[in-house]
């Protein structure tokens, strides 16, 4: 609250610096001009100079509260925690991170009263830190604000190029935030490289990954049954692949090639004009309704088809129903990225081709989907990237039970889905089973990765040949 | 306009055509044009960009079929038959009204499977042994044999432009047309490799009905016999080229051959 407060005066104030540097090149230009042309007078128009001098005041500014909203709460805790006498600190950082806790709820109010007597004790003296903390970088902000906007200010001569240091200026807030976007993906991959290497500690790497019996289930009492967890991944991996890579795109590369070929090359463009935009729509469809459909009406069709082929224990969560919803959920992507491609393809490549002779179907099967073969299969590919990555629908249609099997109707799980059991439920935080979901999600994504690089390079070196 | 279309003629034309309009949508690109295609020489449609030649080029093959807004009107015949009849079938008309475009356009398949595709589309061949033996003679009869008889399988479309123009010449004749239509083949094309399809041409001769539209007057005046000029979707005058270019008619004619017309 008192941090909005010091934002809101700040950005104030930064308007203030604008209207003055604004005002001053102002009179700069009609004191230059003596009356006549304003043109040419001054180098950069009013506005620069305000902008220029509103940045100056405003960067400082900003910085030192950002830094104190993320790191203010740290200093806080370690001046208050550094009150107590020795004896009274607290002994492990899980009570450390206890205590405090509580102090902050006392000092909110969310909690009406502590359990341990020393954070009724802490309580004033956090809070009393706390505003020091925050009057003092608000003091800084606007003492900075304040410096910087006079700097600024003092610098603007009629000459002086406001107008470029304003625009190298946006060059460089432009490449922060994308910097910001960036950091924050390398981060997260930091992390699960960080949690994977902690798992690999534990299993190896050579027994993760060629291993073919999967049962995360450690003992938490060393006497327990299953005392020792599996963590092969092998028929995870199979899992994913066989519903995301083949069963899904069994289903999705027919269905989305073909209605590409229709869209493309056979549709009234009125036709044309309404239905892309339908199909598009279907990727919009929250993937979590494909999984109800999945789950409540297509596993069961696909139950009651494998009864009725005589396979009398047919599982209610099969890799069939999974594959073929999901398979339909790509048909959009795949429809798509066919579709560019499809019509990337030269329309001379199409005339010379029915001029010969050729029907329209005999020309797309032997010039048009030739021709756009590169691109159709880089759509393919990440398609097939993003059926391994999805998750929602095997959760709900696939199952959990790591059988290493290519028959269709059985059970599989998939590697998201793993994570989600893994994650999901009471768990120290460090054991084996927890652990393996981050070494899951790194082969994950490094899987997405290496298909993304790789269908990215076919579709452009495809775009290349064209143009 | 010519009110004998037929002059000159001893013998059965190839194609012609009898009150032919063509729309696009509202818009009418073609006049009421009649004209005689004969077997015996080169035919060649001049005249100022827009003015339809192009249009009236693919009423021949029926290549306006596939433009969703364009309607023709009148009577085509090929060998007497009406090619707009309810019982021609296009496959088989395009089979024997070839076509080479402005742009060569060769398939993304090698040199051989370029000539190959028509032949197959159409079953011409038996055996591997036919097909060798009709590609060769089109690459042959197209002038690009010598060229590229030892890289037959590297893809047509990393050729020099004329070399790809052949190639789709020879594509064309690989299932024996009887009819060649050649709209601007070698607009997109340097002096040489033009002088080597002009050549090709001239061969061709005889063999083939051959039309082809040019902006080039030295050209028509060079590859034909016989000269259509068009004007504003209108055929103004048709006749032997020799006269079109000598001793027109119309002053319309006159204008454009002098180049005093656009
Ligand atoms: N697909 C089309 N849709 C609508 N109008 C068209 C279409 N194609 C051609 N036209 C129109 O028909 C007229 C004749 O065009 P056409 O291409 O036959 O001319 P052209 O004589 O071949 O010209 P150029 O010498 O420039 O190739 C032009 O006015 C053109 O704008
Ligand atoms: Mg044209």
């Amino acid at each position: 609250m008192r941090l909005l407060i010091a934002l809101i005066l700040v950005l104030g104030l930064a308007g203030l610096a604008y209207l003055a540097g604004r005002a001053r090149a102002d009179r700069m230009a009609l004191a230059a001009a003596g009356g006549g042309s304003r043109l040419g007078t001054i180098h950069s128009r009013p506005v620069h100079h305000g902008v220029y001098v509103a940045m100056l005041a405003l960067a400082p500014a900003l910085l030192v509260l950002l830094g104190w909203g993320v790191l203010g709460d740290r200093m806080v805790a370690g001046q208050v925690i550094a009150t107590l006498p020795a004896a009274e600190q607290p002994a492990t950082p899980n009570d450390r991170a206890a205590l405090l806790n509580e102090v902050r709820g006392l000092v909110s109010g969310d909690l009406p009263k502590a359990f341990n007597p020393l954070a009724e004790r802490l309580a004033p003296v956090y809070a009393a830190a706390d505003a020091n903390g925050d009057l003092l970088a608000g003091a800084l902000a606007v003492a900075l604000l304040c410096a910087g906007g006079a700097w600024g200010y003092s610098r603007l001569r009629p000459d002086f190029r406001a107008r470029n240091r304003v625009e190298r200026h946006v060059r460089t807030i432009l490449l922060l935030t994308s910097v910001v976007a960036i950091l924050t993906t390398f981060g997260i991959v930091l992390s699960l490289i960080f949690e994977s290497i902690r798992f690999f500690q534990m299993v190896s790497p050579v027994e993760f990954l060629t291993g073919l019996q999967w049962s995360p289930q450690t003992a938490l009492r060393a006497d327990q049954v299953g005392a020792s967890g599996a963590f092969g991944a092998v028929p995870l991996f199979w899992g994913t692949i066989f519903i995301g890579a083949i069963i899904a795109m069994a289903v999705a590369i027919p269905l989305g090639l073909m209605s590409a070929i229709y869209l493309t090359q056979y549709a009234d463009p009125r036709l044309r004009r309404w239905l892309k935009p339908v199909l598009e729509l279907l990727a919009g469809v929250p993937t979590v309704v494909y999984g109800f459909f999945a789950a409540l009406t297509v596993a069961p069709l696909v139950r009651s088809f494998a009864v009725a082929l005589g396979m009398t224990d047919a599982s209610s969560d099969s890799a069939l129903a999974a594959g073929l919803v999901m398979g339909i959920m790509i048909v959009p992507f795949v429809s798509s990225m066919a579709d560019d491609a499809l019509t990337a393809v030269p329309g001379a490549m199409r005339d010379g081709s029915l001029a010969m002779g050729a029907t329209m179907s005999e020309t797309v099967k032997k010039v048009m989907v030739p021709a756009a073969l590169p691109g159709i299969i880089g759509g393919v590919l990440l398609a097939v990237s993003r059926a391994i990555g999805e998750t929602m629908i095997v959760v709900m249609a696939a199952g959990l039970a790591a059988n290493l099997t290519a028959n269709p109707f059985s059970s599989v799980t998939t590697v998201t889905t793993q994570i989600v059991a893994l994650l999901t439920g009471d768990q120290e935080f460090d054991s084996a089973k927890t652990l393996s979901a981050f070494a899951l999600g790194l082969v994950l994504f490094v899987m997405t990765l290496i298909l993304n690089i790789y269908a990215l390079a076919v579709v452009k070196k495809y775009r290349e040949a064209y143009e | 306009m010519n009110q004998n279309p037929a002059i000159g003629h001893n013998q059965q034309p190839k194609m012609t055509a009898r009150g032919v309009n063509v729309f696009y949508g509202q818009k009418q690109a073609i006049k009421d044009v009649s004209i005689d295609v004969s077997s015996d020489h080169v035919t060649a449609f001049i005249g100022p960009s827009g003015c339809g030649k192009s249009t009236f080029l693919r009423c021949l093959n029926r290549m306006n079929d596939t433009v969703d807004s364009a309607r023709v009107e009148g009577r085509i015949e090929l060998d007497s038959q009406d090619i707009y009849a309810a019982a021609m079938d296009v496959v088989q008309l395009r089979a024997r009204v070839g076509m080479v475009f402005q742009k060569p356009n060769p398939f993304p398949k090698s040199i051989y499977e370029n000539v190959a595709y028509g032949p197959r589309l159409h079953g011409l061949a038996r055996n591997k042994a036919d097909m060798d033996a009709i590609v060769e003679s089109a690459l042959r009869r197209a002038g690009l044999w010598d060229e590229v008889k030892d890289r037959l399988s590297e893809s047509g479309t990393a050729m020099s432009g004329g070399q790809q123009q052949r190639l789709c010449i020879a594509r064309a004749i690989a299932v024996d047309p009887e009819v060649i239509l050649m709209d601007e083949p070698c607009s997109a094309l340097d002096p040489i490799a033009t002088a080597r399809i002009e050549e090709l041409i001239d061969e061709l001769r005889g063999r083939y009905a051959i039309v082809i539209v040019t902006h080039n007057m030295q050209q028509a005046a060079r590859v034909s016999q016989k000269t259509a000029f068009f004007h504003l979707g209108s055929l103004v005058e048709y006749d032997d080229t020799s006269t079109i270019f000598t001793n027109p008619r119309e002053t319309r004619t006159k204008d454009y051959i002098t180049g005093r017309y656009g």
